[in-house]
């Protein structure tokens, strides 16, 4: 005969290892892009009372994360990522109205855009859509967006984050001038800045003086929420 | 003898500038690894690093591409690399001409006979790379979300060229709904890392055993 103490060790534990089946097959299921069977799983962990916030933070987010890891070693394709992409808006619409403040990490507002003379935002876009998810509310200026732009943007949101984008290592540089821009208008300390993109690397942040680097669309928002949580 | 180590995608055109030339050799390394800069990179450090002549001048038919350069390790007789970002320079001419129509139309989708003949052109890669990935309506629906800011799609006019490639370039832009623009190309840069000469600005010299770096690139 089981004590009551041993009942609840046991339940708790087989309900621990059913969470975590459930999280890594959400994962797995975000990654492979199957947006039917993601959404019946999510349905039905959500019934087996799985925490909202738990099945975004663990399960879709490093889903999102791995995804971009996949890209960037050649082992996924663009229309894979976007799949993916598109199986993670709709997941984040479904449990949206579900999630509570406490589920979204370190939520703030976000003002993020694609520097000027570049007109690529697949990733902007992404990284928008996944703090948005998180919890942020999110300003997103479009692409091709001169310095001022995001001085403005700054101005007018007083975002937590400022976030940019550039594809090209042409359009790269612009990223670094709209840091200066900030500098200048007496607005940088107000915003953490977060910067992205393909060419773009941990190194060349540290260059031009923005305070993250993100490597996908992913893990931009852990990176960030780690860094607010720090900065409290 | 000049060594040249270059992508696949510009291979007809060197080769038609070097025929019958001494002096130059080229190896050529697969236009796919454009893809991840990572593996090219990997891929071109161990062809810098084989084994070669001391007497030879070692140029790499690369820019920046994407950084897939940055960190690649010079031989003991040091390299040379064209400072521009990517091969649109190359046939352009020059890093002056790509910067005009850069700035003059920043959403121009360039197309060459290379691209195009390894079904790297928007066309191809939803026909023969996306389709069989996931579908065609997705294929389709990819490639239209990673274009959707371009207004133009150029054909440039290559050596060795062929019209049926031009008449691919243009059933990409009616397609994809852009407008179709052609340039021609400007053989000079092609001609100088062949045979030089191999000097600031056009080309950044790397000292023996020295790093490529980023920096170099944005002077």
């Amino acid at each position: 005969m089981l004590t009551l103490k041993e009942l609840l060790i046991t339940y708790n534990h087989k309900y621990n290892s059913i969470m975590s089946t459930y999280l890594s097959n959400i994962s797995e299921t975000l990654i492979s892009g199957k947006g039917d069977e993601l959404k019946k799983l999510i349905e039905s962990a959500v019934n087996d009372g799985a925490n909202p916030g738990e099945i975004l933070n663990q399960g879709l987010l490093p889903g999102m994360d791995a995804v971009g890891q996949k890209w960037k070693d050649g082992d996924m394709f663009m229309p894979e990522v976007l799949r993916s992409a598109k199986a993670m808006s709709n997941s984040m619409d479904y449990l949206r109205p579900m999630l509570k403040e406490g589920d979204m990490g370190n939520a703030g507002t976000m003002v993020i855009g694609t520097v000027a003379g570049d007109l690529h935002d697949i990733g902007k876009d992404l990284a928008a859509m996944m703090f948005e998810g998180a919890g942020y509310k999110v300003i997103n200026l479009g692409i091709d967006q001169p310095g001022e732009s995001f001085v403005n943007a700054v101005k007018e949101h007083q975002p937590n984050i400022l976030g940019m984008s550039a594809l090209l290592t042409t359009t790269m540089p612009r990223m670094g001038e709209v840091i200066n821009s900030l500098k200048e208008a007496g607005i940088r300390d107000q915003v953490t800045v977060i910067i992205g993109g393909a060419p773009v690397t941990e190194e060349y942040a540290g260059e031009i003086g923005a305070d993250l680097y993100a490597p996908n669309a992913g893990s931009a928002v852990e990176i960030t929420n780690e860094f607010l949580q720090q900065a409290q | 003898m000049n060594r040249v180590i270059a992508c696949g995608i510009i291979k007809r055109e060197l080769e038609h500038l070097k025929e019958g030339a001494s002096g130059v050799q080229v190896e050529y390394l697969p236009q796919k690894l454009h893809r991840s800069p990572e593996l090219l990179n990997k891929s071109l450090q161990d062809a810098v690093n084989r084994p070669r002549d001391e007497e030879e001048k070692l140029i790499l038919g690369y820019g920046l591409c994407c950084n897939a350069v940055v960190g690649i390790q010079a031989p003991s007789q040091g390299l040379y690399i064209p400072r521009v970002h990517d091969c649109i320079t190359f046939f352009l001419g020059s890093r002056e001409q790509y910067q005009e129509l850069f700035t003059k139309n920043p959403g121009t989708y360039y197309l060459t006979s290379g691209w195009i003949n390894n079904k790297k052109d928007p066309l191809g890669l939803v026909e023969h790379e996306y389709t069989e990935r996931v579908g065609r309506e997705m294929a389709e629906e990819t490639m239209q979300t990673e274009i959707r800011n371009y207004k133009r799609i150029s054909y440039i006019h290559t050596l060795g060229g062929r019209e049926k490639h031009r008449e691919r370039a243009r059933k990409n832009a009616e397609h994809f709904q852009k407008e179709f623009v052609e340039h021609q190309i400007n053989e000079e840069y092609f001609r100088k890392i062949l045979f030089g000469p191999h000097e600031e600005p056009d080309f950044i010299y790397v000292k023996p055993n020295e790093k490529i770096r980023q920096q170099e690139f944005f002077k």
